[in-house]
């Protein structure tokens, strides 16, 4: 059973009434959603704090869940509109979804390499990371937003366009000069997808 | 894919929080559902029992009156549905759809009211175009003072869902109300001209929208 859908049946048990389903919804979503916002927030410290409350929010919703709805797009839709509140309240400028904040940040892990893998190679895949990073960070935030949703959290374009409240095209245009700002500044080092619509990762 | 290591304290943490917040009951968006239409259905059929039926009401052409209130009703149904829609993924329609239908039922209710609803009969005499504005503002005011507690009511139905786009869904929440408010009046309202219909019954619409589209920033927000 994928974990996508162990996590809807989760919720749907949670959503009738058994509490002890909050659980599983937790170690099923958690972990992607809180490495959704420490990649936004780059502060562990408030991408702990806005994990929290974005499961209080999904527990105070749960009545209103509709059975089959998949979890993740609106986990990450609440999850983000928290972290755009928490930038406006704090008066953040300029207003950057990249921006970085401190030395408590981690990089994103495309191309990390397997622990398998030999010294050389984990430094190249470590070099890159860094070397994606900060041409994410450069990129305009919607840009590289779009980059992160599709190819970091694995959502397909439709959810991912849901979940900025957009439509697919201008999503997929977004993610398409993410593309072409990193193959700009990586060259061969940045193995292009041919094509936007098969970047969206399956969830096992 | 990787992702950075959960802190451990995190689950207790949220577990005790959730174990302490009141939750929305299992069902509540059904029974919410239920609930705002017959509220809405009790309000309308009361703005009709209070203001009365219009005097010629029995008189009007079956496919005129059975027009209006199909056009109106099924823009107002569609309007309603698209804003009570969870979709696929809790985040309600599409911001495609959204705009198509927004675009698609207020197009089609401007052209019923200035064209059909304009050559209808008439029992009320407006006189010049100066006294047709003014005398349409009372039913701008009606139509808008009916749909007000309809954009509220859909949006606390929806309340506590984030939505693809708050404004655009705010914005079909006050076209639905402006579409339940325009069928309502039909069966009061004894005027037939264009200035009129689209004045006083077509405009509340769009203040309905803007209002819709204020409230969502608020409550449509997840």
């Amino acid at each position: 059973m994928g974990e996508s859908r162990a996590l809807e049946e989760a919720m749907v048990r949670y959503a009738q009434g058994d509490d002890a389903a909050f659980g599983v919804v937790y170690d099923l979503a958690a972990p992607s959603l809180y490495g959704f916002l420490t990649r936004l927030c780059r502060d562990r410290a408030l991408a702990e704090d806005l994990t929290h409350e974005t499961f209080l929010r999904i527990h105070r919703a749960r009545g209103l869940y509709r059975p089959g709805a998949a979890v993740m797009p609106w986990a990450y839709a609440i999850a983000r509109r928290l972290f755009l509140d928490s930038v406006r309240s704090r008066k953040h400028e300029p207003v950057s979804l990249d921006e970085p904040r401190g030395g408590d940040e981690r990089p994103s892990d495309p191309g990390v390499a397997s622990p398998e893998a030999g010294a050389d190679e984990q430094l190249s895949a470590m070099r890159l990371v860094e070397a994606i990073e900060r041409v994410l960070a450069r990129i305009p935030p919607l840009q590289a937003e779009a980059f992160r949703l599709l190819k970091q959290e694995g959502l397909s374009v439709a959810e991912a366009a849901a979940v900025v409240g957009t439509t697919e095209t201008s999503l997929k245009l977004r993610a398409h000069r993410a593309y072409e700002a990193l193959r700009e500044a990586l060259g061969e080092s940045w193995d292009v997808p041919a094509k936007v619509e098969g970047t969206g990762r399956k969830r096992a | 894919m990787s992702q950075p290591e959960l802190p451990p304290a995190l689950k207790a943490r949220v577990l005790m929080s959730v174990s302490k917040e009141p939750a929305t009951a299992p069902g509540a968006f059904v029974k919410r559902a239920v609930a705002g239409a017959v509220v809405v259905m009790l309000w309308l059929g009361a703005a009709i029992a209070l203001i009365g039926l219009r005097r010629d009401w029995g008189e009007l052409p079956l496919h005129y009156s059975l027009g209006t209130v199909l056009v109106t009703s099924a823009s107002a149904v569609t309007l309603s549905l698209l804003v009570l829609s969870r979709g696929p993924d809790m985040l309600g329609a599409r911001v495609k759809t959204l705009l198509t239908l927004i675009v698609v039922s207020t197009a089609l209710m401007g052209l019923w009211a200035g064209l059909v609803v304009a050559s209808g009969p008439s029992s009320f005499d407006m006189g010049s175009t100066s006294e047709t504005l003014s005398k349409s503002k009372a039913c701008h005011l009606i139509s808008t003072v009916l749909g007000v507690p309809i954009v509220v009511g859909l949006a606390l139905v929806r309340r506590g869902l984030p939505a693809t786009s708050p404004v655009l869904l705010g914005a079909a929440t006050g076209g639905a109300a402006g579409a339940w408010a325009h069928a309502t009046a039909h069966s009061f309202c004894p005027v037939g001209n264009a200035l009129h219909a689209v004045v006083g019954h077509w405009l509340p619409m769009f203040t309905l929208m803007a209002l819709g589209a204020l409230l969502a920033r608020r409550v449509l927000r997840g």
